[in-house]
C-alpha cells in the first residue's frame, strides 16, 4: 500500500472510531440499565415464588453453606466482610439447598 | 463535564430502577432481596451493626412474640455492617418510603452507634447518601475519608450497576435464604433446617474468637475509641431526624444496649462509657425512648454465647432475643411501650 493511501486508511478508522465511540457507549450504558430492569423483575419474581412454593410445600430448603474463604472475592467487599470470611475452610461444607425439612416459611 | 453528568444520571437511573441497595456491603443483610419481598405489615423492624445483625433473630423474635400476642408477628433484621445513627435514618426511611412503616423499630447498638469519630463512618455516609446530601455533607466531613464519603452518590450509581450486572448479588445464597424465609439476621429458629444453619454458621466461624482476641480487641481502643463525640450533624443528627420521622409515623422505637465480652468491654475508655450512656439518657428524655441495658445483666463473663468478643453466637442470640422479646419488644406491641 502506498503512502497516502495507508494515510486515508488511518484517516477513516480515525474518523469512524470517533464517530461511533460515543453512540456505542450509551447504548451499553441504556443496554445495562435496560438489563438491570429486566433482572429486578425477574428477583421479584424468583422472590415471590420462592415463598409461595415453600409456604404450598409446608418445608423449609436447607440453607446454602455459609461463605468460605476465597468463595467470592473479598478485595472488593471494602473490608465489610473480611473479619467473617477468613475461616478455616475445612470447618464448613456445602449442603443440599433442596433437601425439606419440617417448618413451614414465615 | 460529561463524566460527571453520566456518572450522576448512571446513580439517579439505579435508584429508580431499585438496586440502589447492591452496594459492596452485601453483608449481613441482603436488603435487595427484602426489597422483593411482598409489602406486608411488620411488627419489628431491627436495625443496627453486625452485632444487631447477630444478636437478634427475627424468627426468633416471632416465635416469642406470637405466643405473647396470639397471633402471627413478623418480625424483619436489616442490620449492616458499621451501621451508626446517620444511616438509621437514611436507610430506614428509604426503605419504608415505599413500604408500610412497622410498628416498631428497635435499633441494637454500642457506643459506636452513636460516634461521630466512628472509624467507619466514611462507608456509612458513602453508602447511604443521595445526591442531593453531597454538598452539605462535603461541608459537615470531618476528615478526608468523610470528604470521598461524602461524595461516592455520585460514582454510587456506576459501581452499583457494575456490582448488579456482575450478579455479585447472588454470591451470598445463605444471606437471601435467610432474608426470604426468616426476615434476615444470621441465626432462626423453630426448624431442622434453621438448626443446621446456625451449627453451620458458627462452625465456619469456629476461629473467630481467637482472632479477635488477636486483633480487633488490641486495637479496638486506639481504632474506635481515642475520640468520641456524640453530638455531631451526621451521627447525632441523623438520629434526630430518624426519631422526628418515627414520632411523625406513629412508629414506636426501642434500643437495646447490646452485650461485649468482658474483654472487649475493658477496652471501652470510662469516659466513652458515660459520653454514651449520658447520650441514651438524653435521647430517651427527649423522645421517650425505651431502652433496654442488656450490659447490665452479666453477659460480660459467658464466653459459650459469644462468636468472638463483641458479637453472639447461635446459643447467645437465642437467649438474648427471648430477653429483649420479653422486656422490650413484647411491651410495646402490647401497647405498655410507652
Amino acid at each position: 500500500m502506498s503512502a497516502p493511501n495507508a494515510q486515508h486508511t488511518e484517516g477513516r478508522i480515525r474518523y469512524w472510531t470517533k464517530t461511533l465511540l460515543g453512540p456505542l457507549a450509551v447504548l451499553c450504558w441504556l443496554g445495562a440499565l435496560l438489563g438491570a430492569k429486566v433482572q429486578v423483575a425477574h428477583d421479584t419474581e424468583r422472590v415471590e415464588a420462592e415463598r409461595a412454593t415453600t409456604a404450598a410445600l409446608g418445608v423449609l430448603p436447607l440453607a446454602p453453606a455459609p461463605i468460605r474463604p476465597g468463595g467470592l472475592d473479598n478485595r472488593t467487599l471494602a473490608g465489610q466482610m473480611r473479619d467473617f470470611h477468613h475461616v478455616d475452610a475445612s470447618t464448613s461444607g456445602p449442603q443440599s439447598p433442596h433437601q425439606p425439612t419440617d417448618r413451614k416459611t414465615r | 463535564m460529561w463524566t460527571l453528568f453520566w456518572a450522576i444520571a448512571t446513580t439517579l437511573s439505579v435508584d429508580a430502577l431499585g438496586i440502589r441497595n447492591i452496594q459492596p456491603v452485601i453483608w449481613p443483610t441482603d436488603i435487595y432481596s427484602f426489597e422483593r419481598t411482598p409489602d406486608t405489615e411488620i411488627d419489628v423492624a431491627i436495625y443496627g451493626s453486625s452485632r444487631a445483625s447477630l444478636d437478634l433473630s427475627p424468627s426468633g423474635l416471632d416465635a416469642c412474640l406470637s405466643d405473647g400476642l396470639d397471633r402471627e408477628t413478623t418480625s424483619v433484621n436489616l442490620g449492616r455492617s458499621f451501621a451508626t445513627g446517620f444511616s438509621t435514618h437514611n436507610l430506614l426511611t428509604s426503605l419504608f418510603e415505599k413500604r408500610t412503616p412497622p410498628k416498631v423499630i428497635i435499633l441494637g447498638i454500642g457506643p459506636e452507634f452513636l460516634d461521630e469519630t466512628n472509624h467507619r463512618l466514611h462507608l456509612d455516609v458513602g453508602l447511604n447518601s443521595d445526591l442531593d446530601d453531597v454538598p452539605r455533607q462535603l461541608l459537615q466531613s470531618r476528615s478526608i475519608s468523610l470528604a470521598f464519603g461524602a461524595l461516592r452518590p455520585i460514582v454510587r450509581g456506576a459501581e452499583s450497576l457494575a456490582i448488579f450486572t456482575a450478579q455479585r448479588h447472588t454470591k451470598e445464597e445463605r444471606l437471601r435464604w435467610m432474608m426470604i424465609h426468616h426476615g434476615g439476621g444470621q441465626y432462626c429458629v423453630g426448624s431442622k433446617a434453621c438448626e443446621i444453619q446456625n451449627n453451620s454458621h458458627d462452625s465456619a466461624l469456629v476461629g473467630r474468637w481467637d482472632q479477635h482476641l488477636a486483633s480487633n480487641v488490641v486495637t479496638a481502643e486506639a481504632e474506635r475509641f481515642s475520640e468520641y463525640v456524640t453530638d455531631g450533624p451526621l451521627v447525632g443528627g441523623g438520629l434526630d431526624k430518624f426519631l422526628k420521622w418515627s414520632a411523625e409515623k406513629d412508629i414506636q422505637v426501642g434500643v437495646v444496649v447490646l452485650p461485649f465480652h468482658e474483654l472487649y468491654k475493658r477496652q471501652i475508655p470510662m469516659d466513652v462509657r458515660r459520653a454514651f450512656r449520658g447520650k441514651l439518657s438524653a435521647l430517651s428524655e427527649t423522645y421517650g425512648l425505651r431502652v433496654y441495658d442488656v450490659g447490665a445483666q452479666g453477659w460480660g463473663q459467658r464466653r459459650a454465647m459469644y462468636l468472638d468478643t463483641d458479637h453472639l453466637n447461635a446459643i447467645g442470640s437465642a437467649q438474648l432475643t427471648q430477653d429483649v422479646c420479653e422486656k422490650l419488644a413484647l411491651p410495646m406491641l402490647s401497647g405498655n411501650g410507652r
